[in-house]
């Protein structure tokens, strides 16, 4: 008797079990799109002021397809500068997936501490091409950021500008190596005449 | 003094089921091959030529054997026997039990005077039906004892044949004959493991404090198990409830210097009386907690570990019939080294550079961002039926919940609270299984085992990513399959074969309209085995199995797209993979005598269609930088290799052992070597045994060296750097037993004695840091017991 009192019990628990297994069945097939408070990293936006002529010259790496095998879109990826000159920088973080499109840069600059911009001009460039920081961060004392930057040009020459955006949480020192990279992207830079 | 007191009795009789071999010795019935071993443990060091007599009786017939610590009963029928005990024992053991399938037990004499009248045992966990002839390794309490506190995949390496892929000190996934993940079954306490296993960095859910005994399988054993375990199973069982009436609270702690980790397990059972009688209760818990690991020169930064675990069981047996319903949930965070986040392959070949991670850290409890969250929860139901001694109905259905939260090192870019305090990956499946196993006995030693089991999974990911890594999906499997095995004298042979079918269908979105869509896949296919043990006497036996078995590509094999974060490379998935096919053949030998124990093995495993990485000549670029790029692709493959086992008693109390463990990975068909096959690697041990105590436990000290090779056989460009150089650990592992009327076990182990730095080639984040140094594990176990004994 007691036997089949304790069959009883286990089957109505399998029926639960079963019961409550089936009623939620159907969640795999609402598949999430990107979740809009999210922000991706789609475009790399340099804009350069020239301190004398006050010209202004803008370069735009951008992946519309984040995450993708896709390649990106380098077509503007390229700056044209007046040799001998010195460049006001602004360096810009976009996620192009949305619309308005939201300035990540924003994000960066709050985060001050956590980030910093690396550039490096190719050796090709042969030292005619100098980037140096002009802000920094809350730290003590203040480390770089590099969100502006002034790009000094020298003689004609062309080369690649190298853009790295290092994320070091809590180990930010003012060096390239602690922590990791959030974009690695390279620009085509010609000093002309 | 010895000869005194012959009012020794049993005090505990476990029934565990396993066994290496079952075969014939007296084949005086029809029907009968079943095996029963039984370990002694004595009280009290008798000299020589006091052997321990045993008697097994049925009926008219009976059986004597004779010896010191092991005796082995073969050829036996299913149905109830009496046991006692005569010589040195005399009248100590007299018991009334039921063997329904190869047993072992293990009976400890001590001087408490009390004596034991019935003891059933039942085999109903484990049917070996059809895989017999597999090359088996079990793991005991004591195995698992000497490692408490490590992840489970690390202490399954005790297991020869059995290496671990690691992902950092924390997360370990056992690899069987150079196979892991889902060519790898977890049985854990009679259900399949289902959760996320295709990852390598996804370790099983499984609190290793709950498992007594693990038995590998080694080799294509999916027809009991259904498809996918073309590398082998590992079955994991708790100890069995006990069924005499009483209360066993058993408290086992753990500390180890390294990480400063504590854990502490709690087991208690209630076996109620009278009018309840043959109901068991059992409940459960585990907390451990860890922080920041060291390696034999640093810290590793955010290496911590947390884990919550409770389960709890109830079981019902009487003579016929066994009812269990479990339930259980596995929490756990573990932390991932800072070190190991590669933003893109220069950070990653900039970390090689490094002899030492840039990031420093001291000892830390707390664990940052970089970590995962995991909950598994399980619900188990299982009835089992003996129609008669020799047939029984097994049913067992399976709930599973995996949820698990992958936060990265950075904060997602977003200034909603809600965004930045989400996991960039979050993975929920489910899976409901049902399964039915009836097996019988019938005359001219034929034996059956057949079933039929189905599968239904759902899996929703959830993330931050701006593509699913692996697509959302439902899938359906149902299998059968039947196993036979007959035995003609000295010889067992035994054949199965099994179908399955599998249907998955995948709900993705495109990601430029955000319309939704689904597609299909279906697979199915057979799994066959054939396999034959001859015996030569009581103690030697050969075994050859020859199986094929069969695996669907997993979603991730499938649709898999995306960035490898901590091995900077980019993987992407080919929806048009078709099923692997392994051919399994293996020879084994296998000698078990009191002073020399020997496993050998010999395997070869052809894989065609096996899926891989394969590397592709240009980088994907994304705005993180530049990834190298692998594709999924199927290939040849063998893999081969040779185990070994061996133990002499040199002289009494001292044991010489070595375990040996050779494998050769090819890939056919572009004739080079397979990426991530485990080094060869042999270890030495000398075992230290002293005077058995009252409770018939031995103490001893056991004196380790693990050499591991280094892996030369490596393909081409298929890496960031070469293989980690050889090395060797020396590790020490002690235990021994205290006190008379409240027992308490102590054990003591050191890994990596000499505190070498080392890095192994299966560990993913040797590219980053050396492994774990120099560390010193206390366990100490209690077990309390409230019995009323009759006289």
């Amino acid at each position: 008797m007691k036997k089949h009192n304790i069959i009883g019990r286990f089957a109505s628990l399998i029926l639960m079990i079963s019961l409550f297994a089936t009623s939620c069945k159907k969640e795999e097939q609402v598949v999430s799109p990107p979740l809009p408070g999210n922000e991706f990293l789609t475009t790399v936006k340099l804009q350069l002021v020239n301190t004398t002529t006050n010209d202004t010259v803008v370069a735009i790496w951008k992946d519309l397809t984040p995450e993708d095998t896709n390649p990106a879109d380098t077509s503007l990826a390229v700056l044209n500068l007046k040799k001998n000159s010195t460049y006001q920088a602004t360096i810009y973080l976009l996620d192009e997936t949305k619309a308005p499109v939201e300035d990540i840069t924003e994000e960066i600059k709050e985060r001050a501490n956590y980030h910093q911009l690396f550039y490096f001009p190719a050796s090709n460039l042969g030292g005619n091409l100098a980037v140096n920081l002009t802000d920094t961060d809350t730290n003590s004392p203040p480390l770089p950021l590099g969100v502006t930057s002034n790009f000094i040009t020298s003689n004609v020459a062309s080369g690649k500008l190298n853009v790295v955006l290092r994320h070091q949480p809590n180990v930010k020192n003012g060096t390239f190596a602690p922590g990791s990279t959030d974009v690695d992207v390279n620009f085509q830079v010609n000093v002309i005449d | 003094m010895k000869q005194k007191s012959f009012a020794y009795s049993v005090l505990f009789v476990c029934g565990v089921v396993l066994l290496l071999f079952a075969s014939p010795k007296n084949i005086e019935a029809q029907g009968c091959n079943l095996k029963l071993t039984i370990h002694i443990s004595h009280t009290e060091q008798h000299s020589a030529g006091q052997e321990v007599i045993f008697a097994l009786q049925k009926e008219q017939l009976q059986i004597t054997k004779t010896g010191n610590e092991l005796l082995l009963f073969e050829g036996l029928c299913a149905g109830q026997y009496n046991l006692f005990s005569k010589g040195l024992y005399e009248g100590v053991v007299d018991t009334t039990f039921t063997i329904s399938g190869p047993t072992e037990i293990t009976i400890q004499v001590n001087s408490l005077n009390r004596k034991l009248k019935t003891v059933e045992i039942h085999d109903d966990h484990f049917e070996r039906i059809g895989n017999e002839s597999i090359s088996t390794t079990t793991l005991r309490q004591a195995d698992l004892d000497a490692n408490a506190g490590k992840p489970l995949g690390e202490m399954l390496k005790a297991a020869s044949g059995v290496n671990s892929l690691q992902s950092g000190p924390t997360i370990s996934k056992p690899i069987i004959h150079g196979l892991h993940s889902n060519r790898v079954l977890i049985i854990n306490d009679g259900l399949r493991l289902e959760s996320q296993q295709w990852g390598s960095e996804h370790a099983p859910e499984i609190d290793p404090f709950t498992v007594a005994n693990a038995t590998v399988l080694k080799g294509a054993a999916s027809l009991r198990y259904g498809s996918d375990a073309i590398g082998g199973v590992v079955l994991l069982q708790p100890h069995e409830i006990s069924i005499e009436p009483g209360t066993e609270l058993e408290v086992k702690a753990v500390g180890i210097n390294n990480g400063r980790m504590g854990a502490l397990s709690v087991c208690l059972d209630h076996t109620f009386s009278r009018k309840l009688k043959g109901l068991g209760i059992r409940l459960q818990g585990t907390l451990k907690d860890a922080g920041n690991l060291k390696t034999a020169r640093y810290f590793l930064q955010n290496t911590g570990v947390k884990e919550k675990n409770f389960s709890s069981t109830l079981y019902y047996q009487n003579k016929k019939l066994i009812v269990e319903m479990s339930g259980a949930v596995f929490t756990s965070k573990i932390g991932i080294f800072g070190g190991s986040h590669a933003g893109n392959l220069n950070d990653l070949l900039a970390a090689l550079q490094q002899s030492e991670p840039v990031l420093k850290a001291d000892f830390n409890r707390k664990i940052e961002r970089g970590f995962q969250d995991i909950l598994h929860a399980t619900a188990k139901g299982r009835i089992c039926y003996h129609f008669t001694e020799v047939s029984k109905l097994e049913v067992v259905y399976g709930l599973q919940r995996n949820l698990r939260k992958e936060f990265d090192t950075g904060l997602p870019f977003s200034t909603d609270p809600a965004i930045l305090s989400a996991p960039q990956a979050d993975y929920r499946i489910s899976t409901n299984t049902l399964e039915a196993l009836y097996t019988n006995e019938f005359k001219n030693n034929f034996q059956l085992s057949t079933g039929a089991s189905f599968i239904t999974q759902g899996n929703v990911f959830e993330g931050l990513s701006y593509r699913a890594l692996i697509p959302n999906f439902r899938n359906y499997g149902g299998g059968a399959f039947m196993a036979l095995s007959k035995r003609v004298k000295k010889i067992l042979l035994e054949t199965g074969i099994r179908y399955d079918y599998r249907w998955l269908r995948t709900y993705r979105i495109n990601y430029s309209t955000l319309n939704p869509f689904t597609g299909d896949r279906d697979f199915n296919n057979f799994t066959y085995t054939i396999g034959g043990t001859y015996r030569f006497n009581d103690f030697m036996s050969l075994n050859l199995n020859v199986g094929s078995a069969w695996r669907a590509p997993n979603v991730n094999e499938l649709y898999g797209n995306g960035v490898h974060q901590s091995a900077a490379s980019f993987e992407i998935g080919d929806s048009t993979l078709k099923s692997e096919r392994a051919f399994n053949s293996a020879v084994s030998f296998i000698l078990k005598k009191e002073k020399l124990e020997i496993e050998a093995g010999i395997y070869s495993n052809n894989i065609n269609n096996f899926i891989y990485l394969k590397p592709l000549l240009s980088p994907v670029t994304t705005i993180a930088g530049s990834y190298p790029a692998f594709a999924q692709t199927q290939v040849n493959a063998i893999i081969s290799g040779v185990d070994l086992d061996l133990k002499y008693q040199v002289i009494p109390k001292i044991k010489l052992g070595t375990k040996i463990s050779l494998i050769k990975g090819w890939n056919s068909t572009i004739k080079d070597y397979l990426i991530f096959t485990p080094a060869n690697r042999a270890e030495v041990f000398l075992v230290l045994e002293g005077k058995a105590n009252e409770r018939g436990k031995k103490p001893y000290v056991k004196i380790n060296y693990l050499m591991v090779a280094r892996q030369n056989n490596v393909p081409q460009n298929s890496d960031y750097t070469s293989p980690p150089a050889a090395y060797q650990l020396l590790n020490l592992e002690a235990a021994s037993s205290f006190g008379k009327k409240q027992p308490i076990e102590v054990g003591i182990s050191i890994y990596n004695l000499m505190n070498v730095a080392y890095r192994d080639y299966l560990n993913r984040f040797r590219y980053f840091a050396d492994d774990i140094g120099r560390t010193v594990m206390l366990r100490i176990t209690i077990p309390f017991t409230f019995k009323k004994l009759k006289k």
